[in-house]
């Protein structure tokens, strides 16, 4: 992945030219979507990335038998009658794996979209923008278990099978993220970007351990936490049986309780994700599901360009 | 207020239920799905006042609803003055019917029947009637309804309480469904007879109502016979209370012979039968503790016989036949010695008798009183039949030829034939051994002038005129001899007078006319008319398939015109009009006359089909054939001649009984002797002579046994509630209970203001008309509702 130029930064920062999001979900075709958002996001840019992207070089090394003769600078040879190897910087080796949460909690929407929805394009979209940067990118898909793994490829079609893989029916009745994550530690060896898509609706010291396990792998890892409105601030406005999607649990609240208290404990909860997450040097960028997803890409790339806390 | 049915009121429990759901409906109907529940914390739900009052109308409607719905179903009534009025006016009409029957002889049932009875007795108002009835196959008055009505009311219960005492168990056997059927027309008859309660109080003339209970004291046993009643019709206003005695002991076994097939008149077969074996049916009831039963043979006298004693394994609840060898000793089983001839001199004859008899005893099990078994087994009796017929050297010219190839023999009676010639040497001793006579052409006035005490006494003579074969031309001087032998006859007859001439002969002056008779002197033949089809002898030609008389043909006959004064009966006429079988009653006995022959040279009649039945229905009038059934006790057993006419041979006049045969009262075996003087159960006891009945025509005793009906035998309880489903009003409540009997009177009281004042009717009403209120409110409440939340009103 290539760092964002000035440019690009203030590209990310630039509102006016975002794409409405309720026309951009309103449009079923997952790949339009991806590829507008993209499109829309690098045109602010000045930047086509369908002209002057070049091969960058890295270094030379002393060729060794065994190696590819064809990869002899052989003008380096002319001046200097040595044989060196052109070593170029390789533009693929960077692998990102989009982790979604596909559990029924994610399809809870206040409004529309839902956080399945947006968290679909979201991944498309970051998707679609690391293959045209050339970047190998696979996809995970979960619920109480790893329910499909695309491995991180460049290469034709890679893109129609993340889609693909995006767009198969929700089935699962409840969140386990500790098992599916233990599962992606295992089956991901390379060294790789990890970006998970989620609420994280669940106990934050069940994510120390899994998350802990990526980090040991060398993974670097990006948390980016898909809330519906509702779910940061519950205000309902009279006595109410809440029931859960996923466990059918059910809660009698009253409004005023929930008003007090709701809030408090969501802040709680999220505290106590940032505390786990920065010891293992994972950020987590939190967005609504009604945020433009020209700002969620932008904050994406912003905090790959300035990692804080990453190994 | 009282309640019918007051238990019913604790349905009124149930408007906790409407309460209930009246909490239960202030749950949110709204359910919210979230993602996650993790940050919420449950409350209970929090009522506010302003609800409760919202819903307190239709609560208070739900609740009434449920409320009246379970008074009604107590049936509520009110005593009011005016009821309480009427309940002083209403007498009961109370009928014990106690059953008498062999069942209640088990131990430890008649105290509780006395028991029943007296409490039933006690607890009647002084005024209510009570009669007494005891229950066997029919029902007897003992203390009649009637009968209680007619005494003053002082006495009234004193004769209750004397009438039960003075019953006791029988032998006999019960018939429940026959009985109900008599006490519904009792109590038909009686609803005329005691209607208000004027009647029976003589207070004063007001409008009173009869509460009419039947208390049936019995033991109940399932024996099938309430089936009978089926067809019935139970008065409503009756009420049926069944009293239940039960035995301390409640199983029952019995050992029931299987009856012998006794159509065979091979004497032969029927000794085979009695030196075999009998089939047995033991039978144990469902609630008996044992069940292994022995069974042992005594003799007529009751002494045991050991080596006869088997036992038997037969569960509770089980039947089973067995076959159970009669003793080897014949001489053990026969009751007392046979005078075979009657006169008391003859020695006695064991080969002559009878019958043979035992006793077969059943032990092992509770009840004793169905033990015993008396077991006659019966062999084929001889019946003489007299002829006085003079044969030829032609037989076929003889009556006798074909007479004595008919067939008379019947189940246990062999019919011996006995042909006496002219010449024979005749007395009344040699009449009297025969039960029947058939005399030809050839008797003569001597002759029967030996027969005319014999017909008096109730023989029967078929005399046939048939046609002297040496005599040419017009046989007027035989014929005149007959006019003679009927003169004499009746001259006789006029003689004895009334002591003898009960049967309706109409005694004559000597020397008046007899009718006339001449030889028919038409060419050709005759043939039978006008035959009286509903006469005994004729009654099975009555179907028109078997009334074709006209291929008989007669070539001879005499034209005998009798005395209308004779009271001459003519059964059939030949187509000249003249008499062809007629026949008259002489004293007890009968005097019948064919006016032609059966031998072929005088007609066709012994060649046709009609000859046997004519011949055997003449027999079957004379000596009626005697039942073999088993014979129980209650059951009639019929040894008379016909039309109860009891009379003996030996000159004594029996008084007449308007039945044909006896009862016996109690099982045992018993020898009838012929002479009809003496009628004895072994050993020694003679019962009552005015039930016993003469008339076989011959002299032999006879031995039976007297058993009690094998319905008793089957003490197992019937279910009461078969009584409802036979269509008898029923009170079931006060079966067994024993204080409630008192209380029937006044349920029944209860039952009747309860269904004059129809409350549970209003209640039922206003609860539909609550339901409706509520229903509507409900449907308004809920549209109410629904409009406010589309409006968005309700927060």
């Amino acid at each position: 992945m290539k760092p964002l130029n000035g440019k690009q930064e203030a590209a990310v920062s630039r509102p006016s030219d975002w794409i409405d999001l309720k026309t951009l979900m309103s449009v079923r075709n997952l790949q339009w979507r991806a590829r507008k958002v993209v499109d829309g996001f690098q045109s602010g840019l000045h930047r086509s990335p369908k002209h002057g992207f070049s091969v960058e070089f890295s270094e030379y090394r002393p060729y060794s038998v065994g190696d590819d003769p064809k990869t002899i600078d052989w003008k380096l040879y002319a001046r200097t009658d040595r044989y060196y190897q052109k070593r170029f910087e390789d533009e693929t080796n960077r692998r990102c794996y989009l982790v979604i949460d596909q559990s029924r909690s994610m399809e809870y929407h206040s409004c529309d979209p839902s956080k399945l929805e947006y968290s679909r394009t979201l991944a498309a979209t970051i998707a679609l923008f690391l293959l045209e940067q050339r970047d190998a990118v696979g996809g995970v898909s979960f619920s109480e278990s790893v329910r499909e793994l695309i491995p991180a490829r460049f290469r034709t079609g890679q893109f129609q099978r993340i889609l693909s893989m995006l767009e198969h029916a929700c089935d699962g009745k409840s969140t386990d993220i500790v098992a599916p994550l233990r599962q992606v530690a295992e089956l991901v060896r390379h060294r790789s970007l990890i970006v998970i898509l989620s609420d994280l609706l669940v106990d934050p010291k069940e994510l120390e351990v899994p998350l802990g396990f990526l980090r040991a792998r060398r993974h670097e890892v990006v948390i980016l936490r898909v809330l519906d409105p509702q779910e940061r601030d519950f205000r309902p406005e009279r006595p109410v049986l809440v029931r859960e999607i996923e466990t059918q649990a059910e809660r009698f609240v009253s409004p005023d309780e929930v008003r007090a208290t709701y809030r408090v404990r969501f802040e709680s909860h999220r505290q106590e994700l940032q505390k786990i997450l920065a010891p293992l040097g994972i950020p987590m960028l939190e967005f609504l599901s009604t945020d433009p997803m020209e700002r969620v890409l932008g904050d994406f790339l912003v905090q790959r360009e300035h990692p804080r806390g990453g190994r | 207020m009282s309640f019918l049915a007051p238990l019913y009121a604790l349905a009124a429990l149930a408007i906790v239920a409407p309460i209930l759901f009246h909490l239960v409906r202030k749950r949110p109907k709204d359910v919210t799905e979230f993602s996650s529940v993790i940050f919420l914390d449950s409350v209970p739900p929090k009522f506010s006042n302003r609800n409760r009052l919202e819903h307190l109308g239709l609560l208070l409607l739900r609740v009434g609803a449920f409320g009246l719905l379970a008074f009604a179903f107590a049936r509520p009534y009110l005593r009011l003055a005016t009821d309480t009025n009427s309940e002083l006016q209403v007498r009961s009409e109370r009928v014990l019917l106690i059953d008498t029957s062999a069942s209640m002889r088990r131990a430890g049932i008649w105290d509780q029947v006395i028991e029943k009875a007296m409490r039933v007795i006690d607890e009647a108002k002084e005024d209510d009637l009570v009669g007494v009835y005891s229950m066997q196959e029919d029902l007897e008055p003992v203390l009649s309804l009637e009968a209680a009505k007619d005494l003053p009311v002082s006495q009234r219960r004193t004769a209750a309480i004397s009438a039960v005492q003075s019953l006791s168990p029988t032998w006999g056997s019960s018939n429940v469904g026959v009985v109900l059927s008599q006490a519904a027309e009792l109590f038909g008859q009686n609803e005329v007879l005691g209607g208000t309660a004027e009647d029976v109080s003589g207070g004063t003339q007001s409008e009173g109502r009869v509460l009419r209970t039947l208390y049936l004291v019995s033991d109940f046993p399932r024996d099938g016979t309430l089936e009978s009643f089926r067809a019935g019709v139970w008065p409503e206003d009756v009420q049926l209370v069944p009293l239940v005695c039960e035995a301390p002991r409640p199983g029952n076994a019995s050992a029931i012979i299987l009856p012998v097939d006794g159509s065979s008149v091979d004497e032969s077969e029927q000794v085979a039968q009695v030196d075999g074996e009998v089939r047995v049916m033991l039978s144990n009831s469902a609630l008996s503790s044992i069940d292994r039963l022995q069974l042992q043979w005594l003799s007529g006298a009751g002494v045991p016989i050991p080596e006869t004693k088997r036992e038997y394994f037969v569960p509770p609840g089980r039947q089973q036949v067995v076959r159970f060898p009669l003793p080897t000793d014949r001489g053990e089983g026969v009751v007392g010695a046979v005078d075979s001839r009657g006169d008391g001199n003859s020695p006695v004859d064991s080969s002559v008798d009878s019958s043979v008899a035992w006793v077969l005893e059943l032990s092992g099990d509770d009840q004793e009183f169905d033990n015993r078994r008396y077991h006659c087994v019966e062999r084929s009796r001889r019946i003489s039949v007299g002829m006085i017929d003079h044969v030829s050297d032609v037989p076929e010219n003889s009556l006798w030829y074909f007479a004595k190839r008919v067939p008379l023999s019947r189940s246990f009676e062999a019919v011996e034939w006995t042909l006496y010639e002219p010449t024979s040497v005749f007395d009344e001793r040699v009449v009297r051994d025969s039960s029947w006579w058939v005399a030809s052409h050839v008797l003569t006035l001597d002759q029967a002038k030996v027969f005319t005490k014999y017909l008096a006494d109730g023989g029967h003579l078929f005399w046939v005129w048939d046609k002297p074969i040496d005599v040419a031309g017009d046989p007027s001087d035989m014929h005149q001899e007959k006019l003679e032998i009927l003169r004499e006859w009746f001259s006789q007859s006029h003689q004895l007078g009334e002591k003898v001439v009960a049967g309706g002969v109409v005694g004559r002056d000597q020397g008046s006319s007899i009718g006339n008779v001449r030889e028919s002197v038409e060419d050709g033949f005759a043939l039978l008319e006008n035959l009286m089809l509903s006469h005994p002898v004729l009654v099975s030609f009555a179907d028109s398939k078997f009334n074709d008389f006209s291929k008989i043909r007669f070539w001879n006959h005499r034209i005998f015109e009798p005395s209308a004064s004779d009271n001459w009966s003519i059964l059939a006429r030949f187509d000249d009009g003249s008499p062809a079988l007629l026949e008259t009653s002489f004293g007890k006995g009968r005097i019948t006359i064919l006016t032609s022959g059966w031998q072929t040279r005088e007609s066709q009649f012994a060649l046709s089909s009609k000859f046997v039945p004519i011949l055997s229905g003449l027999f079957e009038q004379a000596v009626p054939m005697l039942k073999t059934e088993e014979r129980v006790i209650g059951s009639e057993v019929d040894l008379s001649f016909e039309g109860g006419i009891v009379q003996t041979f030996g000159g004594e006049v029996l008084p007449q009984l308007g039945t044909r045969g006896v009862r016996f009262s109690e099982p045992g075996i018993y020898k009838w002797r012929s002479d009809g003087s003496k009628l004895v159960t072994e050993p020694g006891e003679q019962i009552d002579r005015g039930s016993a009945t003469a008339g076989r025509g011959n002299s032999e005793d006879q031995i039976f046994a007297v058993n009690i009906d094998k319905r008793e035998t089957r003490t197992d309880p019937m279910e009461l509630e078969e009584f409802t489903r036979v269509g008898v009003v029923v009170d079931l409540a006060n079966a067994k209970e024993k204080a409630l009997v008192r209380s029937a009177g006044r349920q029944r009281l209860a039952e009747e203001l309860e269904s004059r004042q129809h409350g549970w009717w209003w209640m039922i009403a206003l609860v539909l008309v609550l339901a409706t209120v509520e229903s509507i409110w409900g449907v308004f409440r809920s549209s109410v509702t629904f409009s406010a939340i589309t409006n968005g009103n309700v927060v």
